[in-house]
């Protein structure tokens, strides 16, 4: 609702509340000539035309975002208005924080008025520095009293009212402020309506997004537009005057727009909408402007992600117009995107848009123009803030399982803030989910450069380290994910079972109990300890008793069925001299593997059950 | 328009991607967001969004779609006041009704400005048609300044009667005088499906305010002062939802559209200058006031057109040389620039602060003649944990999870030192910080510092030798709600600072969770908190004894309605301290409704 612009609590009118001397207030709204329904913001309060009341500046969110309301009461009151001036030592120069009070004359016994002094109140204000006290009737001020940030107090009896004062800290007298011209302003009914906007939208992306492959194909095959080239992506409509003018524009500079890199992908959104018209119209359009380049037709789903796109780069998510062009750059980034018309020579300036840093890229998204503030703690914060805005398009894109983007994205993030041992982390993860062992090196041993104390990421680097083969490393990172995280039972179980195939088998039976003791329903583990216990060619490690119970245990806990656990059992009746067990499990075990059609595992299983048959154990070979 | 636009069902692909503002979340018992006041969510599991706020009548909240019924049927009444015709359809055979609009009376209030009348009750069985002709009859001047607006504010049901607690005010003019009427009604509906009927309407807390000046007090100058500048054109005049269509948002706080003011005299010459701050991609602008009363904008020339995101500012001497620096709020950073011989600016340092910045605030805390700064943090974008007001760990009646506001301590020479933890003002700085002001409160001679919280608690720091303690709780100033803006002013005139403090009105707030149905398995209290949510703006009348009492209700200040900013403002000369609230959430031509 708020992203798409609809009203919520809106139109509410401004307050004006009265002070009526009795502890009430009256609601004066609309005799206060403040009660604009403009999404009032910040109000800063001065006399700014200094004629003896208080005037305010009003911003909004709506337009127009910032009101001057005079005050243009008619009033027999007297006022006194003070500009004060602290010492630059013991007090603040501006005097903020200094306590004035005001006994003006004719008052009741004890009455005073006091202020003080601010920088910064309301709602994101700082309202005007001369402190001014309405009087009243009184036509004298008995005394001002002037308490000083430092603490010290000035006294300063019979000012003159309806003039401003200038008063120094540490002076006996006060200054009269030379009373200024009168300001004559015209109030010229300032008129809601906003001038009407450009008829084109131009918005240059900050944060670039990958968008997916949007291409057609030729019969045989090939891509109708090359890669590396820019597209532009142009819906239209044959209803829409602006459309036709804009493909007619297309076809006559097809030559300097082909001559720039740029190939047009021309999406006709007759038949999707509300404007429905019949199909063969776009066809004519075409067909009669011989148009030089790529189109189709619009799907609702391509339509919906490209609002999709639109929606996530602007603040305010209203339905496209036609037209509408999305430039995407040769590296399937999407660039700038027009709503409404836009002509042949912006496109071409635009095309390096998309190269610029992303100082560049905000300069040139600003609506109009401006600086960016040259100070490098807020040019980090601004490229750590648009890592983050990465790093939530990568999740997105993860959760949409467009996992290619989501690493362009996370990367991306990880440029911008290199701080970030998480992004790198996750970037690693997403190489490795995709088998790009080599990326999710470079990604994990960044994240462990920049944190070091990740046990997890250690234990996925040995992974890594495994995978390409560099197997000192991967027993490295082993042993620093188990150091540094003793109590993680998969560190012990994939640390054992590298050891296992390092033929380091006693300490993997070790690792693999310490593991089980931590996670001992862990079946992957126990079969890999009983079969170890049951066919270890060491004899001191060969433990056929336990071996036993265990592969028992485990096959009854996953109900008799699975063949790896089924293989290990029978092993394990071997070893323990139950040679007509381990035949009978065998031979239902063929049965199971036979159904799977695994035949590695079948070969191996018809090798040990003739050992079995001959009533002798399976023990591995010397290593 | 030039273009036509076209609309298919449904939203994109990716939609859940802008920054801050649309993170799919699960919802847990807690109530999401601020417009989430209305309704809770329903039973675990649900995703909720923040920027999307639910269908009442899909949540099963009856008094929603009663609510929006008699709203329609009082609206039809509402303009019965301003144009002749029949109210007959819509009363009930027997209908009574308490007088609506009373003949004038003594006034209660008179100055030389504006009268006020009170009445408790009014007259019992009169006739609406009286009532209605009433005004009728001495409409005069700008039929653009009338307007009348019903907010229901409690539903009762019975069996066959419906009861409705509403606030109407209308304003109109005669031809010499500016009416405007506050007063609550209490009607008896007969319901028979969609079909309603007022059978009665009971009358109290009437208010009628006369401003006896043809004109109203403020004239709106602003395109005689700032008229000629090309800004007024091409980007004052247009509304945010404007900007919105082309520029990104990178922050949550940017879809509210909250450009800051700072105002200041940065050339010398006597007369104040205004800052004015801007969304990312708009510039920053400076407006220099001529002799003549109009202003010039100079903030290219001067050096800080900037177009990062900018929040707030203030214009402030913080080297002791007699002319106004400038400090900007941006996303994650105040920027220091120093005024350089009253021609242009010059940034001196930037500090490093949490997530995105809301008000800023100066005052000399420890008394060694530097203006220290003090900036509010509302969410913590940058951590992504707490997107919006839908983190996990969020709660909306008592969020700590916003972003924790700093202190700079200023020791001279331009050196800013973050004290935050060391002055003790690390306690309860988790909340959605909007703003905060420096007052002595105690007059004992330091600056103690009250901060406005959204969703929950505020905080007054109490300075003890630079050191700060909160004491909210105990000085009776937490004032549980929505809070956006604080302001301090002796309203009356006991030499004692008071404070008021901004919140949300909402009707739909105050409809619901005075209904059982309202988190029935919740306490008292807790409802108690809620309903505090929606009652709108605070008056704290300081005791002088270290705490404070609520008039809020009693003085007529809570209708803030969706209240911004507010400030105390003398605007009549007569030594009292007035108010003036900024408020409205957001407005467009398409209306999706109020809370």
């Amino acid at each position: 609702m708020i992203d798409a612009g609809r009203s919520f609590s809106g139109n509410e009118r401004n307050c004006f509340f009265l002070n009526t001397r009795d502890g009430q207030f009256a609601t004066m709204s609309a005799g206060s000539g403040l009660d604009f329904s403009d999404d009032g913001r910040a109000i800063a309060i001065s006399d700014w035309d200094q004629d003896g009341d208080l005037d305010l500046w009003v911003s909004n969110r709506n337009a127009p975002r910032l009101r001057l309301m005079r005050n243009d009461a008619v009033s027999a009151n007297h006022f006194l208005a003070l500009e004060l001036i602290g010492n630059g030592t013991s007090s603040n120069r501006d005097a903020i924080g200094a306590r004035v009070e005001v006994v003006p004359g004719g008052s009741r016994a004890g009455k005073r008025l006091v202020a003080t002094l601010r920088a910064g109140e309301g709602f994101l204000s700082q309202s005007g520095k001369a402190l001014h006290f309405g009087l009243g009737k009184a036509t004298v001020v008995e005394k001002v009293l002037v308490r000083w940030p430092d603490g010290r107090e000035d006294v300063f009896p019979d000012l003159v009212v309806d003039r401003r004062h200038c008063i120094r800290q540490g002076e006996t007298k006060t200054a009269l402020v030379p009373k200024r011209n009168s300001v004559d302003l015209e109030k010229p009914a300032l008129t809601s309506e906003t001038p009407p906007p450009p008829s084109g939208i131009r918005v240059p992306a900050v944060t670039l997004l990958r968008v997916p492959q949007i291409n057609l194909s030729k019969k045989d095959g090939t891509r109708v537009i090359a890669e590396g080239r820019h597209q532009l992506i142009h819906l239209w409509a044959s209803w829409c005057p602006d459309c036709l003018s804009e493909m007619k524009e297309f076809s006559e500079q097809a030559g300097r727009l082909r001559d720039a890199g740029v190939e047009i992908l021309a999406l006709n959104v007759d038949d999707l909408g509300d404007q429905k018209i019949s199909s063969s119209a776009g066809e004519d359009v075409l067909t009669k402007l011989n148009f030089p380049f790529p189109s189709t037709k619009a799907t609702a789903p391509l339509l919906e992600s490209l609002q999709g796109f639109h929606d996530s780069l602007v603040g305010l998510n209203r339905p496209m117009p036609v037209p509408t062009s999305f430039l995407v750059d040769p590296d399937g980034r999407l660039s700038v995107f027009y709503k409404g018309p836009v002509e042949v020579d912006q496109i071409i300036a635009d095309l390096g848009h998309s190269e610029g840093l992303l100082e560049e890229r905000m300069r040139n998204a600003a609506a109009i123009r401006g600086s960016l503030i040259p100070h490098p703690l807020v040019r980090r914060k601004a490229r750590e803030h648009e890592a983050w805005i990465q790093e939530r398009f990568a999740k997105a894109m993860e959760q949409a399982d467009d996992i290619g983007a989501a690493i362009y994205h996370y990367s991306t993030a990880l440029q911008l803030d290199p701080t970030s041992a998480a992004v790198a982390r996750k970037l690693g993860e997403l190489h490795f989910s995709k088998q790009e062992w080599q990326e999710a090196i470079l990604a994990i041993e960044k994240a462990l450069a920049l944190n070091p104390d990740d046990a997890n990421g250690h234990y996925r680097l040995a992974q890594l380290m495994v995978r390409v083969g560099r197997q000192d490393e991967a027993r490295t990172h082993f042993e620093v994910a188990l150091a540094q995280n003793p109590k993680n039972a998969l560190s012990h179980f994939g640390f054992a079972a590298f050891l296992e195939s390092a033929q380091e088998v006693k300490d993997a039976v070790l690792l693999y109990r310490k593991g089980l003791s931590l996670q001992p329903g862990n079946h992957l583990a126990k079969n890999n300890l009983a079969w170890i216990l049951s066919t270890a060619y060491d004899e001191e490690i060969r433990d056929p008793k336990a071996g036993l119970a265990l592969a028992r245990e485990l096959n009854k806990a996953t109900g008799d069925k699975v063949v790896n656990i089924l293989d290990t059992l029978g092993a394990a009746e071997a070893a323990a001299g139950n040679y007509e067990e381990a035949v009978a499990i065998s031979l239902r075990t063929i049965r199971k593997a036979q159904a799977d059609g695994d035949q590695q595992m079948l070969e191996d299983l018809n090798k040990r059950l003739k050992i079995y048959q001959s009533k002798q154990p399976y023990i591995q070979s010397k290593p | 328009m030039r273009f036509r636009f076209f609309r298919i069902a449904g939203l994109g692909l990716i939609v859940a991607l802008l920054p801050g503002c649309k993170e799919p979340v699960t919802s847990s018992h807690q109530v999401q967001a601020k417009e989430a006041e209305e309704p809770p969510p329903a039973e675990g599991g649900q995703t909720s969004d923040w920027s999307q706020i639910d269908d009442p009548k899909a949540d099963g909240w009856e008094s929603e779609v009663f609510s929006e019924l008699a709203s329609a049927h009082l609206k039809k009444l509402g303009l019965l006041f301003f144009e002749e015709g029949d109210p007959t359809s819509l009363l009930a055979a027997d209908f009574t009704c308490d007088e609506v609009i009373p003949a004038r009376k003594k006034p209660d209030f008179e100055d030389d400005l504006v009268s006020v009348e009170r009445l408790v009750t009014t007259e019992k069985d009169t006739s609406l048609e009286q009532s209605l002709a009433r005004i009728q009859t001495e409409l005069a001047g700008d039929s653009e300044k009338r307007y009348f607006k019903f907010k229901i504010i409690r539903v009762d049901r019975g069996n066959d009667r419906i009861k409705s607690e509403q606030l109407f005010s209308i304003s109109y003019q005669t031809e010499t005088q500016s009416i405007e009427i506050q007063s609550r009604w209490s009607i008896d509906w007969l319901s028979d499906g969609e079909d309603l009927k007022i059978a009665s309407i009971g009358v109290s807390d009437f208010e009628r305010t006369i401003t006896s000046v043809p004109s109203p007090l403020f004239s709106d100058v602003t395109a005689s002062i700032i008229g000629a500048n090309d800004c007024f054109q091409s980007q004052l005049s247009f509304g945010l939802n404007h900007w919105l269509e082309r520029l990104p948002v990178r922050a949550m706080l940017n879809r509210f559209g909250t450009p800051g003011l700072a105002m200041g005299d940065v050339n010398g010459d006597g007369l104040d200058d205004l800052y004015l701050c801007q969304e990312p991609g708009l510039p920053n602008r400076l407006f220099l006031q001529n002799a003549d009363g109009t202003a010039r904008e100079a903030a290219h020339e001067w050096g800080v057109d900037w177009i990062d995101d900018s929040r707030s500012a203030l214009l402030v001497d913080l080297d002791n040389d007699g002319d106004q620096d400038l400090v900007v709020a941006t996303y994650g950073a105040l920027v220091v620039a120093v005024n350089e011989n009253g021609e242009g600016f010059k940034i001196a340092t930037a500090l490093p602060t949490s997530g995105s910045t809301a008000s800023l605030a100066s005052a000399d805390y420890d008394g060694d003649g530097f203006l220290d700064l003090y900036v509010c943090a509302y969410v913590k974008n940058d951590d992504g944990s707490s997107l919006g007001a839908s983190g996990e760990h969020f709660v909306y009646h008592d969020a700590r999870n916003g972003a924790p506001n700093s202190l700079f301590r200023n020791s001279g020479d331009l050196n800013f030192t973050e004290v935050t933890g060391e002055t003790g003002l690390t306690a309860n700085n988790h909340r959605w910080s909007f703003s905060a002001s420096w007052e002595d409160f105690d007059n004992d001679g330091d600056q103690d510092l009250y901060v406005a919280n959204d969703y929950g608690r505020n905080n007054l720091y109490r300075n003890d030798e630079g050191i700060f303690t909160d004491i909210a709780a105990e000085a009776g100033v937490e004032d549980s709600a929505s809070g956006m803006a604080a302001s301090w002013g002796d309203y009356d005139q006991d030499g004692l600072m008071d404070l008021y403090v901004s919140n949300m009105f909402s009707s739909a707030g105050n409809r619901i969770v005075s209904q059982e149905q309202f988190k029935p398995e919740s306490d008292e209290e807790l409802r108690g908190r809620f309903l505090r949510f929606a009652r709108g703006n605070t008056l704290l009348r300081n005791l002088g004894n270290g705490s404070f009492t609520d008039t809020s209700e009693s003085a007529g200040v809570t209708l803030g309605r969706w209240a911004w900013g507010s400030n105390f403002i003398d605007v009549n000369n007569d030594s009292w301290q007035d108010l003036v609230v900024a408020n409205g959430y957001l407005s467009s031509d398409e209306d999706s409704g109020d809370l």
